[in-house]
């Protein structure tokens, strides 16, 4: 049975909260579920026991596998990086190192995108 | 021992054939090789596909150039062709304006009727009077809906240019339908009387799209709603749209009349470009053998002939006045019609009918092109037999053939029919429309920008994208792959090509693709086949012919052949793609019959 909601997961390491905003409008616009962990204020949370160096494509990886969605986005500053569970080790969906807002709102769509099944919205140059 | 080389020149590709003939006359196929046409079909520019292709073609027989004894080119059929299409009614509005779209993410549902009111001057709003408000993006979403919170008196819906409807939405106290990705929100004029609807999940909009609910919504009278009936129809099945009442209700409706084809033949006749296709065929038929077909002047089938004896006098050199049309093909398809008013470039779609024309045209001067490659090559170049005749010669070297043989060349402009009987008498015929007409209705119906998109859909199967790791053919099936498939493809229709996949990039779903392309190569090939085949059977009887052969480009096709193989089916025909000395496929029929009709002469 299932007892979560079905929920995009977003893993941040001290992440830019404005940028952050922008990425849950980008899920919220689309209707669908996500839940932030801010593993830096969580001691006990699921990836810092195992992971030392908190890269945003380790988070982001990590919260793919860990949604039931199968779908992540890894937040570490301003770096940002959106994950699909089953991806191989080197690929990711996109990948931003100093992502504009539009940026962010555009890779929340698109992590609503792939739950949706729908087709992705291209990152704006 | 004499190496003898078949040269094809198409309008796309080049074919050569290459054959030995030992001293006991013995003939022996060496090798083909097929390259893209350099230049217009039968002009000098073609030397240079020439050339490489009988490099190809030499090599993969451990040949020369100097090896070569004679070189025989086509004589290739004089006739162009070219397409074109035209709406059989055009409706003109004027000051009217609507917008009908599918954003992904409208909110709210339901209809508002209201003066549009900008965020800018919503300070000005009189009590008592309702509204409708628009926001540009440069306010966002906190602040819209902070606004509308703070004063929320007479608002009833809300039109954005971001992509943020669920984000006010979410933010309101009081729900009012919102209409969001309107990209040309500054063209909303202030001040007018405007409804906006919004459609429930998994509908479309109901009052909207039918003239008596935009009525009840705007209090339009009779008179009103006649003319406002193209604006309904033109937004049927959206998701959202918006309906603006014009100052003067100045709606002024302009019908271009169909007009006449007149038809110069055998025997005269004229036919209305409105009775369709259907009866276009029937009077062509009926007018024999056809010296020239002209269009009523000032009506859209009059405009239609003149666009293509334009641009078939610039490809051909004459007169537009001499240029006689020997030949159409007409086929029923929807257009999509601007409509002058729709803010957002809204079409809708009206019935057309897409015609193929072909044109007699001077011998093309394959004789300059014989001189220009013997003093390049050094060898013996004459230009032998006619296109057809050697068509069928090589469509023979397909097993399990016999006489009387037909032979179906379905090229790019024309579709050439030619039929051999038993006492070696060969009978052809030349008819417009064939893979261009395809293409120009799938870019038509479609909707598409450009015709390259369209020739893609034409030549390849379609799927669907579903997870990174699978998609589903167009046939149902489903195929997983082994390497992640790249994100842009995510949940996109995509062409399976051979150099990978190719995304659609707009929205149509795959059904839709499907429907329209088998459709178009029906309407086509269908038609002009059976055309064809009476044409030039014995006594016009189908019966007569036991195998139609199918080559040319359009034989490759991956659907086409199986097509007319379940039409002709009816009339006890063996039929199906030709496949050339048993190696080639429908390709090098041609170059392959120049090679042979040598031991003949």
């Amino acid at each position: 049975m299932v007892t979560r909601r079905p929920s995009i997961f977003i893993y941040t390491y001290h992440a830019d909260e404005k940028l952050l905003a922008e990425v849950g409008a980008g899920m919220e616009e689309e209707g669908v579920f996500f839940e932030i962990f801010r593993m830096e204020e969580d001691k006990n949370n699921p990836v810092s026991g195992k992971c030392p160096e908190l890269c945003a494509e380790t988070l982001a990886r990590r919260a793919a596998e860990d949604s039931m969605m199968g779908t992540g986005i890894g937040m570490d500053g301003s770096e940002i990086v959106l994950q699909m569970k089953g991806l191989p080790g080197d690929r990711y969906v996109e990948l931003h190192k100093n992502p504009t807002k539009q940026n962010c709102r555009i890779t929340g769509a698109n992590a609503a995108r792939i739950m949706k099944k729908m087709p992705l919205r291209d990152s704006i140059k | 021992m004499k190496i003898i080389a078949g040269v094809d020149i198409g309008n796309s590709t080049t074919e050569v054939c290459i054959g030995s003939i030992d001293y006991f006359g013995e003939l022996k196929f060496l090798s083909g090789a097929s390259v893209p046409t350099t230049g217009t079909k039968g002009t000098i520019a073609n030397i240079h596909s020439i050339k490489s292709a009988l490099k190809q073609a030499l090599s993969k027989a451990g040949l020369e150039e100097k090896d070569l004894t004679l070189v025989r080119l086509n004589e290739a059929a004089p006739v162009i062709g070219d397409t074109a299409m035209e709406t059989l009614t055009e409706t003109i509005i004027t000051d009217s304006s609507m917008i009908g779209h599918n954003p992904s993410t409208p909110a709210g549902a339901g209809q508002a009727v209201g003066r549009l009111i900008s965020m800018e001057c919503m300070k000005q709003r009189e009590t008592g009077e309702h509204y409708i408000l628009t926001a540009s993006r440069s306010h966002t979403y906190e602040e819209i809906a902070a606004a509308i919170n703070a004063a929320p008196d007479g608002i009833q819906g809300v039109i954005l240019q971001a992509d943020e409807a669920v984000l006010v939405w979410n933010r309101l106290d009081h729900k009012i339908p919102i209409i969001d990705e309107v990209a040309q929100i500054e063209k909303l004029p202030d001040g007018e009387l405007a409804a906006i609807e919004v459609a429930l999940a998994g509908q479309s909009i109901r009052m909207l799209s039918n003239p008596y609910g935009i009525a009840t919504l705007l209090k339009l009278n009779a008179d009103q709603t006649r003319m406002v009936t193209p604006i309904a129809k033109s937004l049927i099945g959206k998701r959202s749209a918006v309906v603006i009442r014009t100052p003067n209700g100045n709606i002024r409706e302009n019908v271009l009349p169909a007009g006449e084809i007149y038809l110069h033949g055998e025997k005269d006749t004229s036919i209305n470009l409105d009775e369709g296709a259907g009866k276009i065929m029937a009077a062509v038929c009926d007018a024999g053998k056809i010296r020239d077909i002209r269009g009523q002047a000032d009506t859209n089938v009059g405009n239609m002939f003149e666009r293509i004896r334009r641009s078939m006098s610039e490809l051909d050199g004459q007169q537009a006045e001499d240029i006689h049309i020997t030949d159409i093909l007409a086929v029923d398809t929807l257009a999509p019609v601007k409509i002058s008013g729709a803010l957002a470039g809204e079409t809708c779609l009206e019935k057309a009918v897409g015609v193929a024309a072909m044109v007699r045209t001077q011998q093309l001067p394959m004789q300059k092109i014989a001189q220009r490659l013997h003093s390049e090559l050094g060898t013996e170049v004459v230009v032998a037999g006619v296109e057809a005749v050697m068509a069928s010669f090589g469509a023979m070297t397909t097993p399990g053939t016999q006489l009387p043989i037909a032979v179906l060349d379905m090229g790019g402009g024309s579709t050439d029919a030619a039929v051999i009987t038993e006492s070696g008498k060969v009978i052809m015929t030349h008819q417009a429309g064939a893979g261009e007409l395809v293409s120009m209705l799938i870019q038509i119906e479609l909707g598409l920008e450009d015709r390259h998109m369209a020739e893609q859909i034409k030549k390849y199967p379609l799927a669907k994208v579903e997870s990174l790791f699978h998609m589903r053919m167009e046939d149902g099936r489903m195929n997983f792959v082994e390497e992640s498939i790249e994100p842009k493809f995510y949940g996109r229709v995509v062409l399976l090509t051979e150099k990978g996949m190719v995304r659609m990039e707009k929205d149509i779903p795959m059904e839709k693709i499907v429907q329209v392309r088998r459709e178009a190569k029906k309407k086509v090939f269908v038609t002009n086949a059976l055309r064809a085949m009476k044409a030039v059977a014995p006594d016009h009887d189908m019966k007569k012919i036991a195998n139609v052969v199918l080559v040319g480009g359009s034989a490759e096709d991956f659907e086409i052949p199986e097509i007319l193989m379940e039409e002709f089916a009816g009339y006890r025909i063996v039929c199906g793609r030709g496949n050339i000395r048993s190696t080639e496929g429908p390709r090098n029929a041609v170059a392959t019959g120049l090679v042979l009709s040598y031991l003949g002469e």
